[in-house]
Order: structure tokens, then C-alpha cells, then sequence
């Protein structure tokens, strides 16, 4: 496995959604790419397009309304041009996906077991005492307790934070070389969460499995990933390296969201900084950069064009005309 | 000291599972609210923090006598709302008068706006109920108050579907405060909220506080902002205070191991520094609230742990100033 | 702060140009209201009384005067589809009001206050349902007589239990809504808040119910009136008029007498049905598009 390689990039990704002819753009142009084995994060309030940029990936966008154009590279293969029987056989296989909702995402009237099992023969042909093998295997690798009591048990049993490890393990199943993780800890709560986020970096460790990591909280994106992609109403608005991004953001949107999260360290009650306005409706999109009417740093420019995303300095790639460095 | 404004002494809510004729007696019962006791002051802001399941929601509806209360105490303003000791229970029409003071604000505004009815008439409802303005009046009032939670007055004749997340909830907000309550309960305010939406909400809420003085029970999941926003603190756990205390003494020098945990596993404010202290980690989730833990209810997950905490369910213990604790070991762990 | 949109749409308008897209729909309605504009102005224009006998004409063919023919005793067809329609979805109307005067009153009361007396209510709607309908129907018709308001009783006593359950049902769901919440901490009374927050909230499927139920209602008054225990002769509606072909005679030579009666009822439980589904779909929260922002 060669070191940097890159084996999973978006170029130029546009989703639309509505009817032909009054489609509104979600998606504008996303360009991204994952080395093997890292963990790349999305961050991004509701409706930046962070979802649809992966389910797109994942050929899991609705067929009837929605137009998508641009490439997904995945180990070589353009995953735009592969036919849906294809599809069905990287989806699961090489590529998974572990969701928001632990709640709906297991079938309530089958066993854990039973669910697992399913999955596993039909993706890796196992069957019998070796297929139960590996779902014990699995779930215990997920750190659940007592996977041979968990095998026989009904979804509803199990509480969230273990139906959330039990989708990771379904996703971990046929060894995935990719996993998108969207928001899979939003619905937790915090004690939970922090478990699964340890799982998570665990697991990373021990399988270096690569990773897409969707969150609308900077604290947790922060955490796991290596590399950092802010998303605002369907552009990057930065890259960077995880580091970079907490020590020198440099966009107004990053630099608005890192200052409005409260920190422990706020001692004084003072005013709470905050983003005036709020995220534009994808009917209602502004002309120019889509944050500038809620930008301090806002100039003409900017209501008028949409900046270009530059590298302002190696690995650091930022969307916005007031940056230092556009003449 | 001034005379608490809001008093909970004992406070318990039992839910029993199963109704109708043929349910089985004595069965199975939820102790969402299991003996909470604290005190709101005037002018203060107390936050309840928690996980889902611990009673916190519970905990506030029941102050506001919307769900009645098992047994236990609360008295707003001296005057009590309910007493099992004394047998009082206010019912609507006793309540009617208190309900100008006390108010509150729901978490999700898109189920919190009666879809049907205009931004002006939600927010007159509670002027006209309570006789503080009528017509043409009322409405003025209203889009007053609809102004002073940052909307403009024409909003008054849209619908609630016309507005984003943000603006639905300062909505909310006016209407809690057209009645011009003392107290307002805000049940997590802030977690429908999109990230950049929730400061520009909390901002409002302090600047009404200071405006309007008024006095709050916050209850959160986020210890972020409970710490930002509120002067005392009261961590819950199963329906059980755990730790309550000034939020500098709690949040700078947390005693229970539930509250360090809690802390811990909040993601820091700069994941890539150095210094992040080591996470404590948490065996297990809170257990379901049917099959309640005997002894201290946080022992089956606890580090610290003992026969002890398995056994005996521990007081709260004042560790010095308004700081309390419900830990048997809480002296001997501090500095671990 | 805020930009504003600067059109201003309720909840009505938004709903009446989904409606407009359902073609099947807005057929149902223009048929419906034909059908209505028929059973009130037609009378006065067929020149004939519902009544009047022509001796010289009996069970004449359509034309010659009688756009539709004339039944055995000679009287006009046409005049008396017209009339028949008047009682015909009059029935329905009144009877399905009934059943929602009944229904949703039960309904409401058994969601929100709950316990002993959601119960009580709920039982009986239950025995109510595990009635076979026209045993008991032709019984009580067999007691009381056939007649226009014996025939609305019937069915409005025997049909509420269904809109009963579908309103508490919505009640139930809608008591637990945040803003049902909000009333009560402003301190709004019970009928405050049904009248206020819960009934419009519910007004969806009870509309939708209407609809069907008036085509049900239609249906039951022919059948019942098919079977002689519906509407008294000499008194016409679509029921009696179809019962006609009981005769052998009449079923096989006269089609005039019955077909006409009979496509009548068709319509009218079509287009109603059309017009059912059209506002189900408008009136479904779930299947409305998010205005504005």
C-alpha cells in the first residue's frame, strides 16, 4: 500500500434538485480528495451539502429529481459512469455507510444476528457456523458486551449508542476500504458520543480503514479527522489539515464558527460572538460569495462574484476574496 | 439572601406503565423525577443539566404544573402549586393568575407554532387570554415583543412555515414573553438550532434577561453553554441530582464522577493542543429509568465504585458554600 | 434582519394550487357540482312535476317529449332523477353531518380527556363497528318506517364510530404537540384548545372523511331504498328509482328506467371519491412543500 497515494477524490461534483429547468443547485463544484487510510471531516450546518456530497458517492441520491454531474473517483474507477448493478457490488463491499438515525436503521423484526448474517452472505458468501464467527467477531470489535447474548436480540432492545455500534459493524462487515460516517453521533448523548468517537479512532488504528467523517460539530470533526473541509450552502469555504484549521482559520465562516462555539475557557459574560443573518435558502442564493451578507469582512467584490478556492499557503486552500493574497 | 423565587424540595414524578382496566396493579414504574430539591433565586439562572432519560424536561414541566407532580414541593414565589404534604394541587383555574409569570420555551420550534395560525396570532394568544390588551392593542403588543426578539413586525401576518429554525424559536420566545412572566422555563432551546444560529439565540435570551429580569431554568445537554449562561448549576442523573452547586465551583472543580465524566467527554475547544486531559471513560449507558439501580444510581457505570455505592443511596453533602454533592467517595477521589 | 419574502402566501392559497394540479380531482368537482346544479334547477326546467301521471304515456321510450321516458305510471324520468337526486344527496349530506356532529364530538372527548371515559367511548364505537350493518339497518327501518329522516337517523347513529376513531386518533396525536403545550402553559381551558388548536389541526382527514363518507351515504340510501326500506314511495330518489328493476320485465325491456338512476349514483360516488383523494393528498401535512424560507 503505497503512503499518499490518493484513492478517493470528488471533482467538480454539482448535485441540483427540483424539476428540469427550475433546479436549484445544492452541490456547486466540490472538489475533494482522501488519501488511504486517513480520515477526511466535513463540517457544515444543515443544508450545506454535506450529506449530498456523500451520498452521491455512495449512488444513494434519488433518480427522479436530482441532476449530478461531475466525477468520483474511487480507486481508479469513476464511480459517475458505473452501472447501479455495478454499484451494488462496491456499495457494502468496498465502500459503506454508517447514518444519523441508529434508530431506523436497523429492521425492528429481525435479530441482530439475523441482520448481520444477511449481509455477510450476500457480500462475502458466508455461511453457517463461519458466517456467526464473524458476527460475533464483528461485534466484538465494535466493543459491544456480550456479543453472544446481543446476537439474538431485537433491535429495540439495544440502546442507541448500541445500535450505533452495531450499523459500525454492519459497515465494517465485508472490510470496507472506505467508510462515510454521516453525523453518526449527533443523535447520542455526550457520554455516548464520546464513546463512539474513541470507537471510532480505534477502529481507524487497527484497520486503517480510510474515512469520511460528516459533522456539524467542529468538536468532534476535530477529534477524528486529519484533514478538514468547511462547507457552506454547497462550496468548500476551506481546507486544510486539522491542525491548521483550529491554530489559523482563515475564512470569516470558519473564523465566525470556531468563535461562536462556546468555549470552557469563557469565563467572562461577555457578549457571545455570533453570525449575524442566517444560511441562505437554496431558492434565495445570494449572487456573489454566499456568506457575504452575513460577513464583517464583506466588500463589493463579494456580493458580486464568487471567490475561487486558492491555496494561500501549502495545504491550505480558502474561498474567499478578502483572504491576503488576492490582488 | 433574597427569598428563592422558584422552590423544589423532594420533588418526585412516577410515570406507571401500563393503563386501562385490565393493566396489571402495581406494575412497572418510571421514576423520571426521583426526589429533586433546589432553589432559583430571583435574577438567577439555573441550569439542569443531563443525558436524555434523566428528567430534566420532566423536572421543568413539572415546576410549570404542566405535568402533575407524584409527590414533593414547589413553590413559586412563596405560594405553593404543589404540596403532597399539604395537600395542595393547583388546578387550571388556580393556576390561571401564575401563569402570566411563568412561561416557557420549547425546544422544537417547528412543533412549538400552531402551523394554522399567523405569527400574530400565536404570539396574542396569552395577551388576549389574559385581559392585558384586546384588539388592535394586542396586536401592537404583540409585534412589540415580536421586535424586541430581533423579528420585524410585518412577520406578525405570516406563517410559522415561512421561517427558518432560528427565527421560529425567537418567535417562541415572544410569545413566552408577551405575557411579561418572571420565569421562564427554557427546555433546551438551543438543540434544533444549527450551529451558527445557536449563539445569535442565546445572545437574545441574555439580553432579554438583563432587559426584562427575568429569572430562568435552563435545561440543557450542553455544558458549553449552561456554563456560559447560567450562575448555578444542578447536574441530573436519573432523575437524581448528582451535583449542584455556583457553576464556577462546579464547572472548575467538579466532585461527582458523573460530572467529570460528563465534562470529559465533551470534545475540546482545540482537539489538536497537547494539554487535553485524558478522557474518562464510561462504562456502559444510562440504564433504563423501568429498572432503576439499587443504591447510588450512577454505581454501575462509575470508575470509583463500591459495595458501599451498591447498597446505599448517598445524600447530598454540602462540600463547602452552595456547593453539594451525592457521593459516597467524593473526598477521596477529588484529586484523582 | 432578515431579508423578507416578499410574497405572501397562507396556508389556503398554497393549498388550493396543489388542489388545481390534481386533474382528477377538479373532475370530481365540476362533475359534483353538475350534479348538484341538476338536482336543484332541473325540475324547473324538465316542464314535468315529479308527480304528475301522463296516462297517455306509460313506460314510454326516451324522446317524444320525455327526454328520458316514463316509468310505469307514466311519469317523467328525467323529473324524477332530479328530484330523487335532491334526496338522495340530501341523505348523504345530513346523515354524514350527523355522524361527524356525533363522531367528532366522542372523538375529541375521548382523546384529550383520556382514562375511564376514552374507555367507555371507545367500547361502545367498538360495538357499534361489530354490528352487522343492514340487519340492523333493515330492522330499525322495518320498526320506525320508511322515511327521509328515519333513513338519516340510521345511518348517522350507525356510521359515526369510524370518524370517532379517526378524530381521537389525531387528537391524541396532536395533544402531545409542543404548541397544544404551549396553550396550556399560557393558560387556555380545554375547549380553548380543542376549538383553537386541536380541531383545525385535525380538519384534514375529518374533511377527507366527509367526502367518502357522503359517497357511502349515497350508496346506503340506494341500497336501502333498493330493498323498500329507505325513502317512501311516492317520494323518488336514485334508490327507488333503481328498484324498479326488481321487475323482471322492467330490467330487461325498460333500461331506461334504472340505467339512467344507476349511472347517476356512479357519478356521484366517483366524482366524490375523486374529489376525496384529491383533498387528502392537499390536506396531508407530510406531502405539503415548505413554504418560504
Amino acid at each position: 500500500m503505497a503512503e499518499h497515494e490518493i484513492f478517493f477524490e470528488i471533482k467538480d461534483l454539482v448535485v441540483k434538485f427540483g424539476r428540469p429547468g427550475r433546479a436549484f443547485p445544492v452541490v456547486k463544484g466540490v472538489n475533494l480528495s482522501l488519501e488511504r487510510g486517513k480520515v477526511l471531516g466535513l463540517v457544515g450546518e444543515s443544508g450545506c451539502g454535506k450529506s449530498v456530497t456523500m451520498l452521491s458517492s455512495m449512488g444513494l441520491l434519488p433518480q427522479n429529481n436530482c441532476e449530478v454531474s461531475g466525477s468520483i473517483l474511487f480507486d481508479g474507477q469513476d464511480l459517475m459512469k458505473v452501472a447501479p448493478k455495478d454499484f451494488q457490488k462496491i456499495r457494502g463491499k468496498r465502500i459503506s455507510m454508517v447514518f444519523q438515525e441508529p434508530m431506523t436503521s436497523l429492521n425492528p423484526v429481525f435479530t441482530i444476528g439475523n441482520q448481520l448474517e444477511e449481509m455477510l452472505a450476500q457480500h462475502e458468501g458466508l455461511k453457517g457456523k463461519a458466517n456467526k464467527d464473524k458476527c460475533l467477531e464483528l461485534l466484538s470489535l465494535v466493543s459491544i458486551p456480550d456479543p453472544e447474548s446481543v446476537y439474538d436480540y431485537y433491535p429495540f432492545k439495544l440502546s442507541g449508542g448500541m445500535r450505533q455500534r452495531v450499523m459500525i459493524a454492519m459497515a465494517l462487515a465485508c472490510d470496507p476500504e472506505l467508510l462515510i460516517a454521516d453525523e453518526p453521533t449527533t443523535a447520542l448523548d455526550v457520554t455516548t458520543q464520546a464513546q463512539i468517537i474513541e470507537l471510532f479512532k480505534d477502529l481507524q488504528h487497527k484497520l486503517h480503514t480510510s474515512i469520511v467523517f460528516i459533522s456539524h460539530d467542529l468538536g468532534v470533526i476535530g477529534e477524528i479527522s486529519d484533514h478538514i473541509a468547511v462547507l457552506y450552502a454547497g462550496y468548500v469555504m476551506e481546507e486544510c489539515g486539522v491542525k491548521t484549521l483550529f491554530q489559523n482559520p482563515l475564512h470569516p465562516y470558519t473564523f465566525g464558527l470556531m468563535s461562536s462555539r462556546m468555549g470552557r475557557t469563557l469565563k467572562n459574560k461577555d457578549k457571545l460572538y455570533s453570525i449575524p443573518g442566517i444560511v441562505p435558502s437554496a431558492e434565495n442564493m445570494p449572487a456573489g460569495c454566499p456568506f457575504a451578507p452575513r460577513c464583517a469582512r464583506a466588500g463589493e467584490r463579494c456580493a458580486n462574484a464568487v471567490p475561487p478556492l486558492r491555496e494561500v499557503e501549502p495545504g491550505h486552500k480558502v474561498r474567499c476574496w478578502e483572504v491576503a493574497g488576492h490582488e | 439572601m433574597s427569598n428563592p423565587l422558584v422552590e423544589v424540595k423532594d420533588l418526585k414524578k412516577h410515570f406507571s406503565l401500563g393503563k386501562g382496566p385490565f393493566a396489571k396493579k402495581n406494575g412497572r414504574v418510571v421514576k423520571a423525577v426521583d426526589g429533586v430539591t433546589f432553589q432559583i433565586n430571583s435574577g438567577e439562572c439555573f441550569g439542569l443539566v443531563g443525558e436524555s432519560g434523566s428528567g430534566k424536561s420532566t423536572t421543568g414541566r413539572c415546576i410549570l404544573n404542566l405535568i402533575r407532580p407524584t409527590s414533593g414541593k414547589v413553590y413559586f414565589d412563596g405560594k405553593p402549586i404543589f404540596d403532597s404534604e399539604e395537600g395542595v394541587a393547583l388546578n387550571r383555574r388556580e393556576m390561571l393568575p401564575l401563569r402570566k409569570d411563568m412561561q416557557i420555551i420549547f425546544q422544537d420550534p417547528n412543533a412549538s407554532l400552531d402551523p394554522r395560525m399567523t405569527v400574530g396570532e400565536i404570539v396574542e394568544e396569552g395577551i388576549k387570554k389574559h385581559g392585558i390588551a384586546q384588539g388592535k392593542q394586542a396586536s401592537e403588543l404583540a409585534c412589540d415583543f415580536l421586535e424586541l426578539c430581533g423579528l420585524e413586525r410585518a412577520t406578525a401576518k405570516r406563517y410559522p412555515s415561512e421561517f427558518s429554525g432560528g427565527q421560529k424559536q425567537r418567535i417562541g420566545i415572544a410569545r413566552a414573553l408577551a405575557l411579561s412572566p418572571r420565569f421562564v422555563v427554557a427546555d433546551e432551546p438551543l438543540s434544533a438550532l444549527d450551529v451558527s444560529i445557536q449563539s445569535q439565540v442565546l445572545n437574545l435570551m441574555s439580553e432579554l434577561k438583563e432587559k426584562l429580569n427575568l429569572t430562568y431554568l435552563y435545561i440543557s445537554h450542553d455544558l458549553k453553554t449552561v456554563e456560559y449562561f447560567c450562575d448555578k448549576v444542578g447536574v441530573l442523573y436519573l432523575g437524581t441530582l448528582m451535583e449542584t452547586g455556583t457553576t464556577e465551583e462546579t464547572m472548575t472543580n467538579p466532585l461527582h464522577p458523573y460530572t467529570k465524566a460528563l465534562f470529559s467527554a465533551v470534545p475540546p475547544d482545540d482537539p489538536t493542543a497537547e494539554d487535553n486531559t485524558q478522557r474518562i471513560k464510561l462504562i456502559g449507558e444510562i440504564p433504563s429509568a423501568t429498572n432503576m439501580p439499587s443504591g447510588c444510581k450512577f454505581h454501575t457505570r462509575c470508575p470509583y465504585a463500591t459495595d458501599k455505592c451498591a447498597q446505599q443511596e448517598p445524600m447530598l453533602v454540602c462540600t463547602g458554600g452552595s456547593h453539594f454533592v451525592a457521593c459516597h467517595r467524593w473526598n477521596e477521589i477529588k484529586d484523582l | 434582519m432578515e431579508r423578507n419574502v416578499e410574497k405572501l402566501k397562507t396556508p389556503f392559497q398554497g393549498n388550493l394550487k396543489k388542489f388545481m394540479t390534481n386533474k382528477l380531482a377538479v373532475t370530481g368537482l365540476v362533475v359534483l357540482v353538475a350534479l348538484l346544479l341538476f338536482a336543484i334547477v332541473g325540475p324547473y326546467v324538465t316542464g314535468y312535476d315529479e308527480e304528475t301521471i301522463d296516462m297517455m304515456n306509460m313506460l314510454a321510450k326516451p324522446g317524444n317529449g320525455h327526454t328520458l321516458g316514463t316509468d310505469e305510471l307514466g311519469r317523467d324520468i328525467l323529473t324524477r332523477l332530479a328530484y330523487g337526486g335532491r334526496v338522495s344527496i340530501s341523505v348523504g349530506i345530513f346523515a354524514t353531518l350527523m355522524e361527524l356532529l356525533i363522531g367528532v364530538l366522542l372523538g375529541s372527548i375521548a382523546g384529550l380527556y383520556g382514562g375511564i371515559v376514552e374507555s367507555v367511548i371507545m367500547r361502545i364505537t367498538d360495538i357499534i363497528m361489530c354490528f352487522p350493518f343492514f340487519v340492523i339497518a333493515l330492522s330499525i327501518a322495518a320498526i320506525t318506517g320508511p322515511s327521509f329522516r328515519n333513513l338519516i337517523f340510521i345511518i348517522g347513529i350507525l356510521g359515526w364510530p369510524s370518524v370517532c376513531r379517526i378524530v381521537r386518533s389525531k387528537v391524541l396525536y396532536l395533544k402531545n404537540m409542543e404548541y397544544v403545550e404551549a396553550a396550556r402553559s399560557l393558560g387556555l381551558g380545554q375547549m380553548e384548545i380543542i376549538f383553537r388548536h386541536i380541531l383545525p389541526n385535525a380538519m384534514g382527514p375529518i374533511i377527507v372523511f366527509t367526502t367518502l363518507s357522503v359517497a357511502k351515504v349515497v350508496l346506503m340510501e340506494a341500497s336501502l331504498s333498493f330493498l323498500g326500506l329507505g325513502i317512501a314511495r311516492p317520494q323518488s330518489s336514485w334508490g327507488t328509482m333503481l328498484s324498479a328493476a326488481q321487475n323482471m320485465q322492467i330490467l330487461k325491456d325498460c333500461w331506461w328506467m334504472w340505467v339512467p338512476a344507476g349511472m347517476l349514483v356512479l357519478l356521484t360516488v366517483l366524482s366524490i371519491n375523486f374529489l376525496g383523494d384529491g383533498l387528502a393528498e392537499v390536506l396531508d401535512p407530510k406531502s405539503r412543500g415548505t413554504g418560504g424560507v
